[in-house]
């Protein structure tokens, strides 16, 4: 995630492009606000929307500002084994699809759920894990949205020259705009746009990039003879680091929230046929930025056709500004914007949903009005998040890198493997969570801190992951004589239909 | 039927097998980490067979649920299974190469098998199964209403 200032484009037309852009968003978000009356407008966008608009939204959602800032610096000074992050991607969402899709769409027919912990309560008639679950994405949602919104900042500071404070104040003001008004609903529509916007600038970036480096055998050529560890299999990574990158971006990929939620928002489920398809699609394609601008300016770099970078995050703004048109540089910015308002409010609506939704049912109670709670609860997520975003950079920092970790070891075993095994147990599930909580929280404050570091290749997310996979099932096969007493019989009609 | 059902038990349990066996692998090579020197090189194998057979594993039982055709579900399986251990086991075992190649499609041969192999070929096979085995049967809003109602008996409601 972006922690320092990017290079200022400061050109009139990224100015302009970035305005339109913006309005753009707005009048989409002010539309959809407009039809949001429910709290199941506001979190699971009611009736439904189509799947051209699931998937641009899925996708909007999974590829954060990440790929377009961190995504290519990380490739620009790790080498090929930071590819190993999105390696999976052909492999996740059919995965993902044939795991959770028709069961989750199926759940919300019969028991009405609108959050994930809800489908985690359903399923093992469990208030508890429902609330451990929500506890778990409240922490997440909130040190992802702080994220977030500082990399938010420093974008809006560098496309319109302002202050980091007045780029994370203008940016938390834009995105509650259209979240705490028209919630998940408005997120989709203007996702919609903006997925297409960077689907269509990853192309023209990847093809301006082989045209500057003469081809990819050209770029390969340079690169191997100045640096071969750069394509050596695993980069400049340890073996062990890259494939964990390939295990814990791809099975973690079931327990990301603001992702499979989408399953419960497709108004006619026989569409989920080509949703793989579509989803793997335009994630590759969107993927293209990431590879391109991280190979294209590395050999750029050792071809002395750039200046070596300062930090490798800027990797994407030098090569944007350097190496190609001002037109297409200003829709990327505006697109690397996009992308992390994206993200902030698919967090912002899952978090709100924890709040006002998951925790109550945890605790015996059901809150009234969940739409106007939910709106509230938005808008004091987003509020603490800017405040941590602008006051404690370590916090935010720790907070950060966790969430995905956290999501996936929470959430992957009790949802993925239980949605799919009766034998799942209630025990099993709350095990296997708290283990995945306390491990990714323990040891990546101990590494943030410099107080305990994982010797190379192994990772608090890694072995977080697996520690509650294992979990789940030895705990599981213990107290298995509870299983059948876990599942109600609706749930289990779910999961056999 | 009951033997329909038994075998898809099996597979079941087979499928489930492949994921928690996969995942201990993956924990022992995690441990391997701490060794000196760092992870030896059956680590690095016991991390690639671990992430072939918990990926497999998982897709496995999610179609089983979704009474994907057996054939099919092999078919996933072992495409799986072969790219992911014959990808990154040509990573460890093929020679590095040189500015003049071996190239393929423009990367190094051995990057090249890595992202093109196990990056891209899934998409070739994986989406087209899951649409080619979708069962559309009860999804449309007649079906979906019945199964509610039949949901809500289960309830008791």
């Amino acid at each position: 995630m972006q922690t320092h200032p990017i290079p200022a484009p400061g050109a009139p037309v990224i100015v302009a492009v970035a305005v339109i852009y913006f309005a753009v968003c707005g009048v989409i978000a002010t539309w959809a606000a407009r039809r949001t009356h429910t709290a199941a407008d506001f979190f699971v966008a009611g009736p439904g929307i189509g799947l051209w608009t699931m998937t641009l939204a899925a996708m909007a959602a999974t590829l954060s500002g990440f790929i377009f800032i961190g995504g290519p610096g990380l490739l620009y000074s790790g080498g090929i084994g930071a590819l190993f992050i999105s390696l999976s991607a052909s492999i996740t969402t059919p995965m993902s699809a044939w795991a959770l899709a028709r069961r989750m769409r199926l759940l919300r027919e019969v028991r009405g759920v609108i959050t994930v912990p809800d489908a985690v309560g359903a399923r093992y008639r469990s208030p508890a894990a429902q609330g451990v679950c929500a506890a778990a994405l409240l922490i997440a949602t909130t040190g992802y949205v702080a994220t977030n919104l500082l990399a938010l900042g420093l974008v809006l500071d560098a496309i319109f020259g302002i202050t980091l404070t007045q780029g994370v104040l203008a940016g938390t003001a834009v995105v509650l705009a259209y979240s705490a008004t028209g919630g998940i609903l408005a997120g989709v529509y203007t996702d919609v746009f903006q997925g297409t916007i960077k689907a269509a600038a990853s192309v023209l970036v990847f093809a301006s990039v082989l045209h500057r480096g003469g081809g990819l055998t050209e770029m390969s050529r340079v690169i191997l003879a100045r640096e071969p560890g750069f394509l050596a299999p695993w980069g400049h990574f340890a073996p062990l680091a890259a494939l964990s990158f390939f295990f814990v971006f791809g099975l973690g990929t079931l327990g990301q929230p603001h992702v499979i939620s989408k399953y419960y928002m497709l108004r006619d489920p026989v569409q989920l046929r080509w949703y793989p398809l579509l989803m793997t699609l335009v994630l590759l394609v969107t993927l293209l930025l990431f590879f391109g601008i991280g190979i294209g300016v590395k050999a750029s770099v050792l071809s002395g056709a750039m200046a070596p970078l300062i930090h490798a995050d800027d990797a994407t703004p030098a090569f944007l500004l350097q190496r190609t048109t001002p037109l297409l540089a200003a829709i990327v910015f505006s697109g690397i914007a996009a992308a992390v308002m994206g993200t902030v409010n698919a967090f912002l609506n899952v978090g709100a949903a924890a709040v006002t939704h998951d925790l109550p049912v945890a605790f015996g109670r059901r809150i009234g009005n969940e739409l106007l709670t939910g709106r509230l609860a938005t808008i004091a997520i987003a509020a603490i998040a800017a405040w941590l975003a602008l006051r404690n950079g370590v916090l935010v920092a720790v907070l950060g890198i966790f969430g995905w970790g956290l999501f996936a070891s929470t959430l992957m075993p009790a949802l993925a493997i239980g949605l799919n095994w009766p034998g799942a147990t209630r025990r099993g599930a709350l095990a296997s969570m708290i283990v995945g909580l306390t491990v990714t929280l323990v040891f990546e404050t101990l590494n943030a801190l410099k107080i305990y570091s994982f010797p190379a290749g192994v990772t608090a997310s890694g072995l977080a992951l697996v520690l509650a996979v294992l979990t789940f099932f030895i705990v599981s096969w213990i107290t298995r004589r509870e299983a059948p007493d876990d599942l109600d019989a609706d749930v289990r009609a779910v999961m056999e239909a | 039927m009951t033997t329909v059902a038994s075998h898809r038990d099996v597979a079941t349990t087979t499928a489930l097998a492949a994921l928690f066996v996969g995942t201990a692998a993956i924990a022992v090579a995690f441990g391997s980490a701490w060794l000196p020197g760092g992870a030896p090189m059956w680590g690095v194998w016991c991390m690639i067979v671990g992430s072939a057979l918990s990926m497999s594993g998982m897709v496995g039982i999610g179609a089983l649920r979704s009474r994907v055709r057996r054939r099919s579900i092999a078919v996933a399986v072992i495409v799986l299974l072969a790219v992911i251990i014959a990808g990154f086991g040509a990573a460890l075992v093929l020679p590095a190469e040189t500015v003049n190649g071996p190239f393929l499609l423009g990367l190094p041969r051995r990057a090249a098998i890595e992202i093109f192999g196990v990056g891209l070929l899934p998409l070739v096979v994986l989406p087209g199964l899951f649409a080619l085995e979708f069962r559309s049967d009860g999804l449309d809003e007649r079906s979906l209403a019945a199964f509610r109602a039949h949901c809500a008996r289960l309830r008791g409601e």
